[in-house]
């Protein structure tokens, strides 16, 4: 327990020198259950507060699903990270990515799991759903920040247009991220709705967040009818 | 493409681009758009549409590049630059396996949005435009560099402009090409 608290000390005072340390094998395979449990946790805690804006079985069901909307995108994207940083003439060990992947989840997890009581005492005054789910997203955001850029920092210096691999892995990965919430949904449950661990395939989030401007503007002209594509389609 | 170990990390050397890639790194470039090609057309809604889409990556940025390579060697010998055709030929080399390794990084991703919404098609239309991007700035650098470092110091400058006239010209024309067999394969 004590050496898990002193890994979550070291991944928010100084991250990269935790990845720089850990890159050989032994150390690795030390260091990740370490760091994926960090992650679940504080995940997890992050997942209690945001069923709290419903309460019931919510409360478990976003406690589940915070870590997997957590992972997901980032195990999406790092394939497609590495491969911008290689094109940039850097050469990166596919273990120190995976490291610096794991380090910013943990990171990340640690903030959210910090922010919880902030997010708790705001959704403890009764904001309307719509307002609680930008306050999920603007809290998503905040923390994310920060475990992003230890990913950016743990790379090596020199390369050729690093802001070239950069800014494509961030909208990788704010993409798989955006889907990912969409597929997990949802976290901040309807006050009316029925409860559901999750919805059905329908749609992809960009469809579902035009419909919903549409609605906030009082565009109500055209019904959106949300269908199965891809995959899934095929298999229902 | 090798390397040389500095305090900030592992760093190409200056002859990056020189030599020409070995088999397995070509081959992984070929599979990354061959595979690129094959998770968005799991997803695709008909058998047409996966038809379509399977082969784009690969047709899209090899045959812009097998179609429009020759004549950048052919432009490159008539206006009398100096750098070898073998150090053309492996800068361009290297410009598709760093491309198709961008490629075969995006698979999983692109995975996930097949299975799961119709939005892998515009992924793909859209990943393929970045890659051919990365993948042109890439080849505009590599090959001035070929250039500069081949030849005389008196002629550098006018052969500089030379070289900057003919690869903006390929550049454009690649573009092109990569355009037409697009939209060719999106049935336009």
């Amino acid at each position: 327990m004590r050496q898990i608290l002193a890994l979550a000390s070291q991944v928010l005072r100084d991250p990269i020198e935790v990845v720089d340390r850990s890159e050989d094998r032994e150390e690795l395979m030390r260091i990740t259950p370490m760091l994926l449990g960090i992650a679940v946790a504080g995940s997890m805690i992050f997942g209690l507060v945001v069923g709290s804006s419903r309460g019931g079985l919510q409360l478990v069901y976003a406690a589940v699903k915070m870590p997997a909307l957590m992972w997901i995108p980032m195990a999406l994207s790092l394939p497609a990270a590495r491969a911008l940083w290689m094109a940039c003439e850097l050469e990166v060990s596919t273990a120190r990515v995976t490291l610096a992947g794991l380090v910013a989840l943990a990171r990340t997890a640690i903030l959210a799991a910090a922010a919880g009581p902030m997010l708790w005492l705001f959704y403890s005054l009764s904001p309307g759903y719509h307002i609680s789910v930008l306050a999920l997203a603007a809290s998503l955001g905040l923390v994310g920040l920060p475990g992003l850029g230890v990913v950016a920092r743990a790379m090596p210096a020199g390369g050729r247009r690093r802001w070239l691999s950069g800014a494509g892995s961030m909208l990788i990965l704010g993409l798989c991220f955006a889907q990912t919430g969409w597929l997990l949904r949802p976290f901040v449950a309807r006050p009316a709705g029925e409860l559901s661990f999750l919805r059905p395939v329908e749609e992809d989030v960009f469809s579902a967040l035009g419909a919903t401007t549409r609605s906030a503007v009082g565009d109500y002209s055209s019904d959106w009818e949300p269908e199965t594509r891809g995959m899934m389609q095929r298999h229902r | 493409m090798e390397y040389v170990v500095t305090p900030q990390g592992l760093v190409p050397t200056a002859e990056e681009g020189s030599a020409l890639p070995g088999a397995s790194t070509v081959g992984r470039a070929v599979i990354g758009f061959a595979l690129i090609g094959l998770v968005t057309a799991l997803g695709s809604s008909g058998l047409e549409g996966a038809t379509r889409v399977l082969p784009a990556a690969l047709v899209v940025d090899l045959g812009a590049l097998v179609l429009t390579g020759p004549a950048l060697l052919v432009g490159h010998q008539y206006l009398g630059l100096e750098a070898e055709v073998t150090e053309l030929v492996g800068v361009l080399s290297w410009v598709f396996c760093r491309a198709g390794t961008v490629a075969l990084g995006l698979c999983p991703a692109l995975l996930f949005f097949s299975a799961t919404s119709g939005l892998a098609p515009s992924l793909l239309v859209l990943s393929l435009v970045g890659i051919t991007g990365m993948a042109l700035l890439d080849g505009y650098s590599g090959l001035l560099s070929a250039e500069r470092a081949a030849g005389s110091e008196d002629s550098q400058r006018m052969r500089a402009v030379k070289m900057q006239g003919l690869v903006l010209f390929w550049m454009g024309l690649t573009a092109l090409v990569g355009l037409r067999l697009g939209l060719h394969l999106g049935g336009v």
